[in-house]
Formats: structure tokens, sequence, C-alpha cells
């Protein structure tokens, strides 16, 4: 499993570019500690949900950059049983300039590797790979990017994703309200609680507050999701939601803290509400996101 | 005896024309540019690129020309081209910093900043590109500091101080950034930006 993640990191990163030789100075790195809990509410199944992992961004120059994550989730059933997983993130991108566009064309392409106990096997052994094409304005106030995602279940279920995505900036960069839609469907509707496919748009409203207190926030960001969406792919998240029902709607609150000029901290607050079709049952999962971020 | 004294004067005239030609490209060239023509004046470049001992120059030129036209790509590879030309050059690394920072390639300006900083540490224009990039990354602790030591270095200049001033204001230090924008006022009464954050 190991020596394939890092076969794949590496035909990324030369697909993309990424190699070319460079001193020392030209990378920066930044990495970023992350956790979650979230306590499922009105599941018979479900209980809690616990989620570790280190993601690191290497960016040389301004042109092209890879990053790497690992994750260890632990999802706890009622009745004391527990599925443990582990998730490996690896992508790369590239930056394209040309003169005929106000700014940056952004190839990027990411591979996610998931194992774990699921003595079913339905959601071990889940592969998948996210090409995107992403663009931005100079003026940082148009953002568009068109991605796809496919992921190899066991099983007989594969899963085509796209997500086409708008950006917008404004008030001088102080606001940023970004619109993805999720356009998913599945090869086997049985493998998918019976949908051939469902449809979500995830918007995030962010917003920059000018310097004050140690203890005001630099950035407040507010989330939801609403539609459907199953086996989703979240590449800003560097997550599959391999494990998840039905996504029937979500709301979150995110406030970020600038501890110093090269580390942040952003906390996060939502809940999540799922259907579980082949029960009939819904339920939501309140939960808590922590992440710590440092430049190197 | 007179076949090679004909030779001779032919071959020197040729060469005067040659040089007469040579002026008259660069005189055209400076003509156009000035009368906001960067095309043809970059045009006019070309063939100089390619001969002659002035090579380095027109391809400096060539850059500088495209980087007025917004042709970045073209005016970062002409100054990558000089740079190859004359490895030492600190205008061909200050050069190419100019369409590097029109795409926002903050970073990759920075690292020939810093090739130019580390050959002449004091270099004026180095540092003030350096604080528009620092500016470019947000980075307000370092710029605070940067602009402050160079405030020193030039006491008169009023650029450090605004950078200065900004960076403070950034960092939410509104006394810091008044009494910083009132000493930009002191050398340039007429500091619009100054003025503005002042009346505010």
């Amino acid at each position: 499993m190991t020596s394939n993640i890092i076969r794949a990191a590496g035909i990324v990163a030369v697909a993309l570019g990424v190699c070319a030789p460079a001193s020392a100075a030209e990378w920066t790195v930044n990495s970023s500690l992350q956790t979650l809990y979230g306590n499922y509410n009105g599941s018979s199944q479900r209980q809690s949900m616990v989620n570790g992992g280190i993601l690191i961004h290497a960016d040389h120059l301004d042109t092209s950059g890879l990053s790497v994550g690992v994750n260890a989730t632990k999802l706890s059933f009622r009745g004391g049983k527990a599925l443990n997983q582990q998730s490996y993130f690896v992508s790369a991108r590239h930056k394209l300039f040309f003169d005929a566009l106000p700014g940056p064309l952004t190839l990027s392409l990411s591979g996610h590797w998931i194992n774990n106990n699921d003595v079913t096997t339905n959601t071990d052994n889940v592969s998948v790979i996210a090409p995107q094409l992403s663009w931005i304005n100079y003026a940082k106030t148009w953002y568009l990017d068109l991605g796809y995602a496919r992921s190899r279940y066991n099983n007989n279920l594969h899963v085509d994703q796209y997500t086409p995505t708008l950006g917008l900036g404004f008030r001088q960069g102080a606001d940023w309200l970004q619109l993805r839609g999720y356009l998913i469907h599945f090869s086997n509707p049985l493998r998918a609680q019976n949908k051939r496919q469902t449809s979500a748009a995830d918007v995030k409203y962010s917003h920059w507050f000018s310097p004050g207190a140690f203890y005001k926030p630099e950035n407040m960001q507010l989330g939801g999701l609403f539609g459907e969406r199953m086996y989703a792919v979240d590449n800003d998240a560097a997550a599959v939601y391999n494990l998840a029902d039905i996504q029937q709607g979500s709301l979150s609150l995110a406030a970020q803290w600038r501890l110093s000029e090269a580390s942040s901290l952003m906390l996060m607050l939502g809940n999540e509400r799922y259907l579980d079709n082949t029960r009939a049952e819904r339920y939501n999962n309140r939960f808590a996101w922590l992440n710590i971020s440092q430049n190197w | 005896m007179l076949k090679y004294l004909v030779a001779s004067m032919m071959l020197i005239m040729a060469a005067t024309e040659a040089g007469a030609g040579n002026v008259s490209a660069w005189s055209d060239s400076y003509a156009l540019e000035a009368n906001g023509k960067y095309e043809k004046a970059a045009a006019a470049m070309l063939p100089l690129m390619e001969r002659g001992d002035e090579k380095e120059l027109a391809t400096l030129r060539y850059g500088w020309l495209n980087y007025l036209q917004g042709n970045f790509n073209d005016a970062i590879a002409a100054y990558r081209k000089a740079l190859k030309l004359n490895p030492r050059s600190f205008d061909a690394r200050l050069g190419i910093t100019l369409p590097l920072m029109a795409q926002l390639r903050w970073k990759e300006a920075m690292n020939y900043l810093e090739q130019v900083l580390g050959q002449s540490p004091h270099n004026y224009l180095a540092h003030v590109r350096l604080m528009a990039c620092e500016e470019g990354l947000r980075k307000w602790e370092t710029l605070a500091r940067h602009s402050q030591t160079l405030a020193s270095y030039y006491p008169s200049e009023a650029t450090p101080l605004v950078y200065l001033a900004r960076a403070y204001a950034w960092q939410g230090k509104q006394d810091l950034a008044e009494r910083t924008y009132r000493r930009v006022l002191v050398r340039l009464p007429e500091h619009i930006e100054a003025k503005r954050y002042l009346n505010q």
C-alpha cells in the first residue's frame, strides 16, 4: 500500500512538473495538524467519530506544489464496536500563466487511498483520483474551477463526481463567497442506498476582520450544504466521505485566529444531517474541528 | 595594393553604415517608447538582440518594453535570456521582478531580489521591491521590521515610511501608523495615502 502511494505521488509530481531541481530556499512548507470529534444524534447505529491527521504542503516558489496527508479515524458504534480507518492523500499542483488571461490557471491532481476494518469490505480499499482545473484573477475577485473525482469502491461500485465552483471576492478582499456544486453519479444504486445520483450545493462565506485584540479572529467562515450528496470527495479538506450515509445538508461556523506571522488556529463547529435510506433513519452529526497551521 | 585599399575602404564604409543603422534603431526605439508605441519599440530591438556588442542591452530593453505592453511571459523570458548572457546582471534580476510582481509571483520575485541583496546589501530599489513583495504576501511583521531598517538607512525617503505605516495599520497599531504617516507628510506634504489615513 505504502509503496503504491509513493509511486503514485511520484507519477503525480512528474506529470505536473513539480520535481524540477531547485534550492531549498525556493521551497516553502506548511504543516497543519487537525482533529475532529463528532457526536451522532438520532442514529440507532452510530455513536461518535474521532479523527486526527496531518497535512503537509510544500510549494516551489509561486508555481508548483505538492501536498501529502495522513489521517486516522475511529467510528464508534452503539454496542461497543468500532471501525478504524487510515487514509492517505497526495496532491500536486502547477500554475500556468498566460498573458491572454488576467490570472493564473492551476492544474491539480489528487489521489486518496483509504483502508479500514469494515467487515462488509464495502468502504475498505477505496481509491480516488481527482483532477481539477482552476482559475483566479489577479485582483482575486473571481475564481472558477472544475473538478472531477473518480472513486473506486469494493463490491462493484464506482463514483463519478463533478464539482463546478464559482468564487467571488468583494469589499477589497475582505469578503469571499464560494459556491460549489456536487454532481455525483453512482455506477450501482444498490450500493448507494438506491440512489443513482445526488446533487448538492456547498456555500461558504468568509469575512476577514480588521486587526484588533488578540482574541478577535482574523477570519470567520459560514458554510452550508443544500441538497443531497453521498460518497463525496472534498479536495479542499482533503477528505473522502466514504463512511457517510446520504448527507442532506449541513451548517458550520468557523473562526481563525492568527497566532503569529507563521501560524494560525482554526476552530469549526457544525452540524451535518444524514439519511440512512436502508433503515429509513434520519440523524445528525454535531462536530467540532480544530486545525493548527504552521509555515516553516 | 589598390585592390586591398578599395576593399578596406568598402569595409570601413559598411561598418560605419551598420553602426549608424544601429544608432538609428536605438533612437527610433526610444522615440517610439516615448510615444507609447511599445510594440514597435520592442520590434526595433529584435535584430539587435541577435548580434553586436549591445545584444544584452537590447534583450533587457525588449523585456522592459514587453512588460510595458502587459506581455509578462515574454518579458520574463527576455530577462531570463539577458541573465544567461550576463549572469552577474543586477539589471536583469531587478527587471524580471516587474513582470513577476505583475503576475503576483511574489516568492519568485523575492528570490531574484535576495540574489541582488546578497551582492549589494543596501540596494535601495531591491529593498523597495522586496517590501512590495512582503506586502503582497501579507507578512506584516516582516514588512514592519524591514521598512524600519530601510528608513534608518535612507532617512530622507518617504517610501520606506509608507510601507512601515501600512504594516502598522494592518497589525492594528493605529497610533504608530498615524505617527508614521505624519512622518511621510513631512517628506511629501501632498502624499494622498497619508492624508487619507490621517483624515479618516
